[in-house]
């Protein structure tokens, strides 16, 4: 009777794990579990080099960001995720560029600290069985001086006894802006709407038993007010307002690769996208991860990042002549630069609970004397039961 | 350049190295460093801040908006 016990005991307990191991390779498989995470994160801009600045202050931005997710299910195949983002920001924010005595590009600064926050509250519905899965997400992101509505439909397809995942989504968003001081400043918008419609559709497959590869592409579309709120333009002596056209339509595709290495108890996350739009802006980046195990309740994260892009077709930190088609913008975000993203993580398990502790450096490099260096530390906490 | 080239490697990869892999053989696919996301705050955080640094945005799909830049 106990030899029966114990083999009535080992068959489920094998059935229990071979239905574990069954679950798909996806991001977050549902699981019918509930989980609770928290992080924050402490977004800290490295100041501005003297010799770059014309006037204003040298200090730039600094950010703290709560963020807090709740998943559970709701019925044995649907679940609920509800998140909540809270984030304060203070510093200095570039304005405009400036040529100096040796026509240099020199930078001039908002004098003042701004000080603002944003909370989004966002809410994602999954309803799914062992083939394929849909989610409904929709959010809300409140500033001051810009608002946001955003929805989004995606699903996947398991095919290919589970090996092929086909996955796509729509999303889309309607942004309000209404700039501070608008009454102080002439020109500044206000009640200017922004569209975004976005679409995708993805591949992953298995190719072994320690290797997932998958693959997305994506267009997007946006109309409206797509200028910078803020931002001027120095052109032939004169200050003009940040002037961008009111369309934009971009492609985008990604590529991943994970590997695990059995012997080493690690695994190497490899994430390539590439991105163009038509304000001629390409872009490419290269990021590698490396998920280190030690035993079962460490893990060591290190990671690299490489970005680099091209200007918009008419980005200039300043402007000699006046364009005929009245586009003016010095924003650093549309110059060309190139950026490298330093990361180091460390995991640790206590029974259901995660702790993790984050550090980036992140630096770019290019032409424009506002481009930006900045560290980010994070606290991560998580919990499933 | 040299990302073309590792687009060119990974492709390679994909269209070469299929096997037939049983279900009961998937216990290091499952684990959660091989997720395409294993910390979906980590990446939401990551890609607001790549996002409102840079020209570019990714190409996921999902609710999300707002500014928070500068």
């Amino acid at each position: 009777m106990q030899e029966k016990k114990s083999t009535l005991a080992a068959l489920s307990s094998a059935a229990m794990m071979l239905s574990g191991l069954a679950q798909p390779a996806l991001a977050n498989p549902p699981d019918q579990k509930t989980q609770i995470a928290y992080r924050f994160t402490n977004y800290s801009e490295g100041e501005m080099d003297a010799k770059d600045v014309a006037e204003g202050s040298l200090e730039r931005y600094q950010i703290q960001v709560h963020q807090l997710s709740v998943k559970t299910p709701v019925s044995e195949d649907t679940e609920i995720s509800l998140s909540v983002v809270n984030e304060t920001m203070s510093g200095a924010s570039p304005w405009y560029v400036v040529p100096n005595a040796e026509g240099e590009a020199v930078q001039v600064m908002s004098g003042a600290t701004i000080d603002e926050a944003r909370n989004e509250l966002g809410m994602d519905f999954r309803s799914y069985n062992t083939s394929s899965e849909t989610t409904l997400s929709l959010s809300v992101s409140a500033e001051n001086d810009y608002e946001s509505l955003a929805f989004g439909y995606s699903g996947q397809w398991r095919t290919l006894q589970q090996r092929g995942t086909l996955s796509w989504g729509i999303s889309g968003s309607r942004d309000f802006i209404n700039a501070t001081d608008a009454n102080i400043y002439a020109g500044r918008p206000v009640e200017e709407i922004k569209n975004r419609l976005r679409g995708y559709l993805g591949y992953s497959i298995v190719m072994t038993r320690n290797r997932l590869f998958g693959m997305n592409i994506g267009v997007t579309s946006l109309d409206g007010y797509l200028s910078d709120a803020y931002k001027l333009a120095w052109v032939d002596n004169e200050i003009v307002r940040d002037n961008r056209p009111d369309v934009q339509n971009q492609v985008g595709g990604s590529l991943m690769l994970r590997q695990f290495f059995p012997e080493a108890q690690a695994a190497l996350h490899t994430d390539i996208k590439l991105y163009q739009n038509d304000w001629e802006v390409t872009s490419e980046s290269l990021d590698l991860a490396w998920y280190q195990n030690l035993g079962s309740k460490w893990q060591l994260v290190p990671s690299l990042r490489y970005y680099h892009q091209s200007a918009a077709t008419f980005y200039e930190p300043f402007y000699e002549n006046r364009r005929a088609d009245g586009f003016y913008s010095s924003d650093y975000r549309l110059s060309e630069f190139s950026a490298v993203s330093a990361r180091f993580k460390v995991i640790r398990q206590w029974n259901t609970v995660s702790v993790n502790l984050q550090y980036e450096n992140y630096s770019a490099s290019g032409d424009h004397p506002a481009l930006l260096s900045y560290s980010a530390i994070s606290l991560g906490v998580g919990t499933s039961f | 350049m040299i990302i073309r080239f590792i687009v060119a490697v990974l492709v390679a990869i994909a269209a070469t190295g299929c096997t037939q892999v049983k279900v009961w053989e998937r216990g290091n696919l499952a684990r959660n460093e091989m997720a395409f996301t294993p910390d979906p705050l980590e990446q939401k955080i990551q890609d607001h801040i790549y996002h409102s640094k840079e020209a570019s945005q990714s190409v996921a799909a999902g609710a999300g908006g707002g500014c928070g830049c500068n």
